[in-house]
């Protein structure tokens, strides 16, 4: 074996390790982070209640019972009944579904359609950054809650409306964190190492800029999940959300709130697992924050 | 100064455009006929045609775009659906109610938010601290509503202090601030979360700077270099944080409004949607947003007096 050769396999070996290294200090920190633990159980239990609804849910979370209408809670209905007789804890179980199918999807296409525009801006800069902070200023000049208002309005209730409404107010913000950590990156000495081997603009974007602005990616996608489901609930709380008997926790809120001198259970039962879910969320992302970005750590 | 403004202003004109366009195209991407919806499905052919006639509706989509920009330019979104007054005069008038309720509950979040963030700031790592960081945490994931009815709840429906609903005697201004608080209390307890925890880091990024430390060195008391040494500069990204959460603030009022069936332009949209009133809907979005980027404006430039070196770039 040529001298060469084993340098190169050394080199090999102590690359694996050096990343076996960083896996394992990085697991170690997001164990030891009293935040992420924290948000990631609350996380868990929001997620297996929303999977196992079917199976852990008392009763069926639409059917009416008219001679049980608003019962306080007891050992039949742990928290209590509706002015529908409907049991409020399956409600809630079952609302968990439609607050996480909102949050996880109108994130995900909020980056899907986010993060390419606010890369493509960075990257090639000049008309075609202009015309896209353009649109995103546009954007940006609505407050969120009344962006997905308008576009609830004009396309009507539906689960799938309420998505794409969360998604549309949500683009921006990826967009602009997109955008401006890739001015930075490619300023970089290895992007300008690349441009100058020949690299294709593709081939660029996909190798060295996505890969080094995923971190705040990541972060914000936590953090702009609690912000989705506030969003949703929001919007269900006006009454312009999913459509009704679907248990949505922003409508049942709603409901309990006419109800808060005689039947307090149903606002306070919604309120506090919205809260719960998106403070999950928020410590989670704070959590991942501080182990993935150390500069950015609270002071 | 002056050139900064200029340019800031004019760079708001195409933003502003680009809002009436999208107002445009995007009530003409609703399901069904407007005009169907105003006039019901047994409308005669001869009322559709006519309403569609007075709409400008059977004009080339160009023409209508042209013809809706230069009304809505001056402001004129046309009538109500509703109720045939003309759009911009009911959000001209719903506007007070959400103005007061914006101004009250920024007071109230400024007033709270640096309070708590000062306060952390210099018992740190202190049960102050810590109890102040818990608080702060839990306010910022409650959904505004929900802090709402909380506070309402507490301290309406069990202490009796404050009235639960309404706006009060206009005639009385003791009655009018009284149903006031509460709204703008939750309003300015939930945005003052996010302001408490940037003046918190803020001030401790500050405490560890050089001229901070000069200032404790002759011997200033601690009063002084809190407040006029290291305040003044922290205070430049908290100015930043309530330009940015202004947003938070106007969307804040239409679901406090909500609650606590004040009027407002919030529930004047609210309404709007219900009815599919678009020329409402246009009207009061169209404000909503004039509102937001006039305020932006305003936060720059302060931000500017702030910090001279923004004005250099």
């Amino acid at each position: 074996m040529s001298s060469q050769v084993v340098v190169e396999k050394y080199e090999q070996i102590e690359e694996k390790e050096i990343e076996q290294e960083i896996k394992r200090e990085f697991i170690k920190e997001l164990s030891e982070s009293k935040y992420f633990l924290f948000g990631g159980t609350i996380f868990f239990v929001v997620i297996t209640m929303a999977i196992l609804a079917p199976f852990i849910s008392p009763y069926d979370p639409i059917a009416q019972n008219m001679r049980e209408t608003l019962q306080p809670p007891s050992a039949k209905h742990f928290l209590g009944t509706d002015p529908f007789g409907r049991d409020v804890l399956s409600r809630i179980i079952w609302g968990s579904r439609i607050s996480l199918i909102v949050g996880i999807f109108s994130v995900f296409f909020a980056i899907v359609i986010g993060v390419p525009l606010g890369v493509i801006a960075g990257y090639f800069r000049g008309k075609v950054d202009m015309i896209i902070s353009r649109i995103l200023d546009v954007m940006l000049s609505f407050p969120g809650i009344i962006l997905a208002i308008v576009i609830m309005a004009v396309l009507g209730q539906s689960l799938n409306n309420v998505i794409l409404a969360v998604s549309i107010s949500m683009i921006p913000r990826f967009a602009r964190l997109a955008r401006g950590q890739t001015l930075s990156i490619r300023e970089k000495e290895f992007v300008l190492a690349a441009v100058s081997l020949g690299a294709s603009h593709f081939s660029i974007i996909k190798n060295h800029i996505l890969p080094n602005i995923l971190t705040p990616i990541i972060v914000q996608s936590t953090l702009s999940l609690g912000s989705a489901i506030i969003v949703e609930a929001s919007l269900s709380f006006l009454g312009l959300g999913v459509q009704p008997p679907t248990p949505t926790w922003g409508a049942m809120l709603n409901l309990g709130r006419q109800y808060l001198f005689t039947a307090p259970w149903m606002a306070y039962s919604s309120g506090l697992f919205i809260t719960l879910t998106v403070l999950g969320f928020n410590l989670l992302g704070d959590g991942l924050r501080d182990v993935l970005d150390p500069k950015m750590r609270r002071t | 100064m002056l050139n900064y403004i200029v340019k800031r202003l004019l760079l708001a004109v195409p933003t502003l455009l680009g809002v009436i366009t999208l107002l445009f195209f995007i009530i003409r991407l609703a399901p069904g006929d407007p005009v169907l919806y105003i006039l019901g499905d047994m409308a005669t052919p001869e009322r559709v045609a006519a309403l569609r006639k007075e709409l400008g509706l059977d004009k080339p989509l160009i023409v209508q775009y042209i013809d809706f920009m230069s009304k809505a330019l001056r402001g004129d979104f046309g009538k109500s659906f509703n109720n045939g007054m003309p759009a911009m005069e009911r959000v001209l008038s719903s506007f007070p109610y959400t103005l007061e309720l914006a101004i009250f509950g920024t007071i109230i979040a400024i007033t709270l938010g640096l309070g708590i963030g000062i306060l952390a700031a210099i018992n740190r790592n202190s049960w102050i601290d810590l109890l102040s960081t818990t608080i702060v945490i839990l306010i910022a994931s409650m959904p505004i509503f929900w802090l709402a009815i909380l506070l309402m709840d507490f301290l309406s429906v069990q202490l009796g202090i404050f009235p639960v609903q309404g706006i009060g005697d206009l005639e009385n201004p003791i009655s009018v601030l009284w149903h006031l608080f509460l709204p703008a209390m939750t309003l300015g307890l939930g945005m003052s979360a996010t302001i408490a925890r940037m003046t918190r880091s803020s001030l401790l990024e500050v405490l560890n700077e050089d001229f901070v430390r000069t200032a404790w060195s002759k011997g200033a008391s601690k009063y002084v270099v809190i407040f006029k040494h290291a305040l003044r500069n922290a205070l430049i990204p908290v100015v930043t944080i309530i330009g940015l959460n202004f947003g938070y603030l106007l969307g804040g009022t239409v679901l406090l409004e909500s609650v606590f069936s004040r009027p407002g332009l919030g529930t004047l949209l609210i309404e709007a949607v219900y009815a599919r009133d678009y020329p409402q809907i246009q009207a009061s979005v169209f404000f909503f947003s004039l509102v937001f980027i006039i305020v932006n404006i305003g936060v720059d430039i302060l931000y500017s007096f702030l910090d001279p070196r923004i004005k250099l770039r």
